[in-house]
């Protein structure tokens, strides 16, 4: 495998890179947050006299202490859907923060948060999506619905939906549940805000939208938005889009009144139940049949379990439209709702809404095959998209009605026929034996995803040749730990101007350079801000061989067009043991398309990473509350991510062209290679054991369940 | 209290609460950034290190029983084969867990077998949450090979 | 850093662990702290008493018991050959279970014993297990499951009848995730025609299941596994229910009896 490692990875391997949680600023001091111990409560006082004892403390800030309005969010298509409290009178889930308390150190801040004396009206809770959607149900909020969009669903449909389905010989219909998932990046979650110039900040955190978070934040606290900078730390330890945890703003306030660098670092256990997870999901499929297994029609409802916020959520939920874009037939129709329950809050996570819907189509797809005895790879060679064809998961929604409307975008380039050749060819190889009394399976699914999130896309960059004869790219996009952007950026223009990458300075994602960047979401940087590098490398080359003086500098700002999908097919065999349910996987093989593939190394890194996310998704991670809502999970150790003993060897084949829509040629390859891995795991337990597995994750008493009933 | 130990060559002495833990120790007071914390409960073992050349997860480690010791973090092993062998095959991300890995391999002793299922074997406690572990333990592999064939 | 006051001790002896522990407020003793200093604890101490110099790391016999001393750790138990006899083997394994993690060479039999859900109590059980405790009213003998120690009370040692030499043992424990809780742990020794089985996990405290015991009659190995299925009081909670604990105690069980019995007995029926 050609390519080449990041640029810093020597130094991260010799310890001398840098994190966030590494800086140490002089005048620092520490903050530790307060946080509910009930899932729902009413805060009825909060006395921080004695807190204020304490040695070492310096404030205490509570909800009084905030702006009267929340913080603002992202807006939903122009719509402020995603407003919520940063310290909470209601504190609406486990861990949910009231208070800050800021000290010198973080030790004597976490010691005085146990002095801070909060008195709670315990409320009811309500954790699980489907107990929030029973009648009666707890209300999450005091006096709101758990339903929480205004216009309830987010519903699209085309075609002749009643017609179809009440015409056809064979309809199936099945329901899938999937857990909620920490992303669970290694690096503790923290942020540090010191004093700016004019009366402004200086936020350091490791967002993947800098550019978003200042201007939320200059709007929350009234400031103008250059007053407040936005610098993205060159090394996270791994972000998955879980690092949107308001964290920021917390030390943002507490620097103006301290005026002293302010630094949060959360501690794992808290990091649990505070960081963003992956909603947790109810998705029913239904689809309409011939009499030869042909999908006429097809509907998909789903049901996210939004947390204690919406957060991102409308965005996510949206994005189970994925798999049922991935399928050509007459008629479809997509409903899907966000719930509130007072469990941790659910957003953007490494997949965003596509990995709980591709389990949800791609078992049912397994599930229909089954019934007409049809093999499942035909079957989806018949139906999947092609070049050419319209992916009906691009469009806007109508906030009032909350109707989906298309935009009609074609598929620029699709490589799944030869992914599924790879992956017939995998599976036609002889598995060998299982262990004895174990049994052994085989399953296959496929994924669609996206390059970047289909709107308001934007990249600038600069590509700066010196004087001295040093050559600087300089981009807005920020690097989100380990994705490579800095490295793929010096690729690309290295590549334009005829240099060794090594020989590029990148700098990335700090808001003083005025690089506006809509941010690494949606897998979308190496070809967002990427092709944005490749253009400004050729608009200074040009520059340089028309006779401009050095220094030339080359400012290029770039949108996209489209969000060029990349395309995974998964192979799986996996051992189950049938008297304990427990399994585990003995191969695993993504043939890939995500156009050319510029660094193989990295890119394969990026596949099997997220493979490895797919299948602790799949088996084992969760996280456990009891009936009263407090957390089971202690750590890391109960919770299951997975270790180097529960993976195979994970084989990744690349099978893509080079991307027309772009002259870099490139697709997004951050999440795609998470999508297909459960659903593949899941058909090859039902291919082994003859039971079907509808719940994630498939631990040893779910697939036992699956067996037993 | 007073705390002293020989941190990667170097003589290093710094005052240390007499509670703390190893990683807390070096990386508060000895300021080394070569010893990661991720998890803070043993599980990880991003703040691997070497205490008189056995490894320790720093993280839940006394501090003062490492105290006048020998201790080896990832600086130590810098840009040696292990570490290049990491980086060749592909094994660094994010990195926070890198330093970890790096001591671990460090640690192995002759019985472990530089194979894929020996250093499956032997990893078991340091996580990686970006790799899926294909590149670390290939680099692992091959890394160990160069160490016991003397390279530099 | 300002310089802090000693809060770090090593002491020589027992008696010495005991006298710190009466006379340091906020101070608990540390065999391999990982519990202690880690998150995964309750909090740490704000003074450490570590007794890896107490010389409670011995392994030897007093009088007819072996004597495991409190601060043995996992590795060691693992590596000392007083340990290896077929008959202690349910320890052996519960003790496997720590490697290749390194907090198997730090993690202490005393520290296991007083987290209450340690993996090591169910074997112990088999061994008509009792600790040997020192504090400042001194020396007396606890059951382990549940211990209960008195304010100022350290755990000296462990001490337990390996049964005779003809002795097989074994246990076996599910876990939800690889290095999560055990859902159930059972542990069993056969001993000519004796039987002892004893789990945790599945119940809190650890128990025997002494009903059951006794000579081996003349049912199945299913037939056993059924009868200790039955009669064990799981617990039901998120990581598991109750009816999967109890199906898999008789799982467990069946693998456990298959492995350990004789074959005359096995193929009884
Ligand atoms: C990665 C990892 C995996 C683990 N896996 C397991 C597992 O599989 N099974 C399992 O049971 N546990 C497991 N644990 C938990 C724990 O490490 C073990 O239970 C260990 O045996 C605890 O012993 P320790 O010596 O480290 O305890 P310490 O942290 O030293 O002490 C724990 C508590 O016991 C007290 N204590 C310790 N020794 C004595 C003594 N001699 N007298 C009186 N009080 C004493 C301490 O004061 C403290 O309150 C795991 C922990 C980690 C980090
Ligand atoms: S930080 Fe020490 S093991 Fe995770
Ligand atoms: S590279 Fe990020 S945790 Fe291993």
């Amino acid at each position: 495998m050609s390519g080449m490692p990041l640029l810093d990875a020597a130094d991260k391997a010799a310890g001398r890179a840098k994190y966030l949680t590494d800086f140490h600023l002089p005048g620092m001091c520490h903050g530790v947050l307060v946080r509910s111990p009930h899932a729902h409560a009413l805060l009825e006082g909060l006395d921080p006299a004695l807190a204020l004892a304490m040695p070492g403390v310096l404030a205490v800030l509570g909800p009084d202490d905030c702006p009267p309005h929340d913080l603002p969010g992202e807006a939903f298509y122009g719509r402020n859907l995603m407003t919520r409290p940063l310290l909470w009178r209601e504190p609406a889930w486990l861990g949910c923060p009231v208070a800050v308390v800021l000290a010198e150190t973080a030790d004597q801040a976490r010691a005085a948060v146990a002095k801070v004396q909060v008195r709670y009206q315990v409320l009811p809770h309500v954790l699980d999506l489907e107990d929030a959607l029973a009648k009666g149900a707890v209300a999450a909020h005091l006096g709101r619905s758990n339903l929480a969009l205004p216009f309830g669903a987010i519903t699209y449909e085309s075609g002749d939906l009643k017609g179809v389905f009440s015409s056809a010989p064979h309809t199936i219909e099945t329901t899938y549940h999937t857990s909620t998932v920490q992303a669970a990046a290694m690096e503790p979650y923290a942020c540090l805000v010191e004093p700016g110039a004019d009366g402004g900040l200086i936020v350091h955190k490791g967002t993947p939208a800098p550019y978003e978070l200042r201007h939320q934040m200059a709007h929350w606290l009234g400031l103008r938005p250059e007053q407040v900078r936005v610098v993205v730390p060159a090394q996270i330890g791994g972000g998955f889009g879980s690092r949107m945890d308001d964290l920021e703003y917390v030390a943002a306030l507490a620097c103006r009144k301290l005026q002293r660098p302010v630094r949060l670092e959360l501690e794992r256990s808290e990091g649990l139940v505070a960081g963003r997870v992956r909603h947790g999901a109810r998705i029913r499929v239904r689809s309409a049949m011939d009499d030869d297994g042909n999908l006429l029609a097809r509907e998909i409802e789903a049901d996210y379990n939004a947390g204690a916020h919406l957060d991102l959520g409308p965005y996510v939920v949206l994005r189970a439209l994925r798999p049922l874009a991935l399928y050509r037939c007459q008629a479809v129709r997509f409903s899907g709702r966000l719930v509130t329950t007072n469990a941790p809050v659910a957003s953007a996570t490494r997949g965003f809404g596509n990995p709980q819907a591709t389990f949800a189509v791609e078992s049912h797809n397994d599930e229909l095959c089954r019934r007409f005895g049809l093999d499942p790879i035909e079957w989806r060679r018949r139906h999947l998209l092609r070049s050419g064809d319209k992916n009906l998961s691009v469009g806007v929604v109508d906030t009032q009605t909350g109707q989906f409307v298309a935009k009609g975008a074609t598929i620029s380039s699709c490589a799944l026929d030869r992914c599924l050749d790879v992956v017939q060819g995998a599976l036609s190889e002889p598995v060998g034996a299982p262990l004895e009394g174990w049994i052994r399976g085989k399953g296959m699914a496929v994924a669609m995803h996206t390059t970047g999130k289909g709107r308001n896309e934007i990249s600038n960059a600069k590509v700066v040749l010196r004087a001295d004869g040093g050559v600087e790219v300089h981009s807005g996009a920020p690097d989100q730990g380990g994705t490579g952007v800095a490295t793929s950026l010096a690729m690309i223009a290295g590549e334009v101007l005829g240099l060794p990458p090594q020989q590029i300075r990148v700098v990335l994602a700090d808001t003083a350079a005025e690089l506006a960047d809509s941010g690494a979401h949606a897998s979308g940087r190496t070809y967002i801000a990427g092709e944005t590098v490749r253009q400004a490398a050729e608009k200074a080359k040009q520059l340089r061989a028309d006779g401009a003086p050095l220094p030339i500098d080359a400012h290029v700002a770039w949108s996209p067009q489209t969000n060029a999908p990349p395309f995974a097919a998964c192979a799986a065999v996996v051992d189950v043991d049938p008297q304990t349910g427990q399994s585990r996987v003995v191969r695993l093989l993504q043939a890939i398309d995500i156009g050319r593939v510029l660094n193989p190394l990295m890119a394969k890194g990026q596949i099997q990473g997220a493979a490895a996310q797919g299948l602790g998704f799949a088996l084992m991670e969760r996280l456990d509350f009891t009936a009263h809502g407090k957390l089971l999970t202690r750590g890391l150790l109960d919770y299951g991510v997975p270790r180097t003993l529960d993976l195979p060897d994970l084989e990744v084949v690349f099978c893509g062209e080079p991307e027309p829509s772009v002259p870099l040629g490139v697709k997004g390859a951050g999440e795609i290679g998470l999508m297909a891995v459960a659903p593949a795991i899941a058909n090859a337990i039902a291919d082994a054991t003859g039971a079907r597995v509808r719940r994630l994750p498939m631990d040893g008493e779910t697939v036992w369940r699956a067996l037993n009933s | 209290m007073r705390w002293s130990a020989e941190v990667d060559g170097r003589l290093v002495e710094c005052d240390v609460p007499g509670n703390a833990s190893l990683a807390e120790a070096l990386r508060g007071g000895a300021e080394n950034t070569a010893v990661k914390v991720a998890c803070g409960e043993g599980i990880c073992g991003a703040c691997s290190c070497l205490v008189a050349g056995e490894r320790v997860h720093g993280c839940i480690y006394p501090a003062f029983r490492a105290y006048g010791q020998v201790i080896q973090t990832a600086a130590s092993f810098a840009d040696g084969p292990v570490a290049r062998a990491l980086v060749e095959a592909g094994g660094v991300q994010c990195g926070f867990c890198t330093p970890g890995m790096v001591v671990a391999v460090h640690s192995l002793s002759t019985d472990v077998p530089a194979t894929e299922a020996g250093i499956r074997h032997a990893l078991a406690g340091n996580l990686c949450r970006c790799t899926g572990y294909a590149g670390l333990v290939a680099g692992a592999v091959a890394g160990l090979q160069r160490l016991r064939a003397g390279e530099p | 850093m300002p310089s802090q006051a000693a809060n770090y001790y090593r002491p020589q002896t027992p008696e010495m662990a005991v006298e710190l522990l009466a006379n340091l407020q906020g101070a608990a003793v540390i065999g391999g702290a990982t519990l202690a200093l880690g998150k995964l604890g309750g909090g740490r101490p704000s003074h450490l008493i570590d007794l890896c110099d107490a010389g409670l790391d011995r392994i030897g016999w007093r009088g007819h018991h072996l004597s495991i001393g409190a601060t043995t750790t996992m590795r060691d138990l693992r590596r000392h050959p007083e340990l290896s006899a077929p008959g202690l083997a349910a320890i052996m394994a519960m003790a496997g279970h720590f490697e290749p993690l390194p907090v198997a060479a730090q993690a202490t039999l005393g520290g296991n014993l007083c987290t209450g859900v340690g993996s090591l109590v169910a074997p112990l059980l088999l061994y008509e297990a009792h600790a040997v405790l020192l504090g400042p009213d001194g020396e007396r003998h606890a059951p382990i499951a549940p211990l209960r120690l008195h304010p100022g009370e350290i755990i000296l040692s462990v001490e337990l009848e390996p049964g005779s030499p003809m002795a097989r043992s074994g246990c076996q424990s599910l876990r939800r995730t690889p290095v999560g809780p055990a859902l159930v742990t059972l542990a069993a020794l056969v001993d000519g025609d004796q039987l002892r089985l004893a789990v945790s996990g599945i119940e809190a405290p650890a128990r025997r299941l002494r009903d059951l015991e006794g000579r081996w009659d003349r049912r199945s190995v299913a037939q056993w596994a059924e009868s200790i299925a039955h009669v064990v009081r799981p617990i039901d909670d998120a990581r598991g229910s109750a009816d999967y604990r109890r199906a898999m105690v008789g799982v467990l069980a069946e693998r456990l009896l298959k492995e350990l019995l004789p074959t005359e007995l096995r193929e009884v029926h």
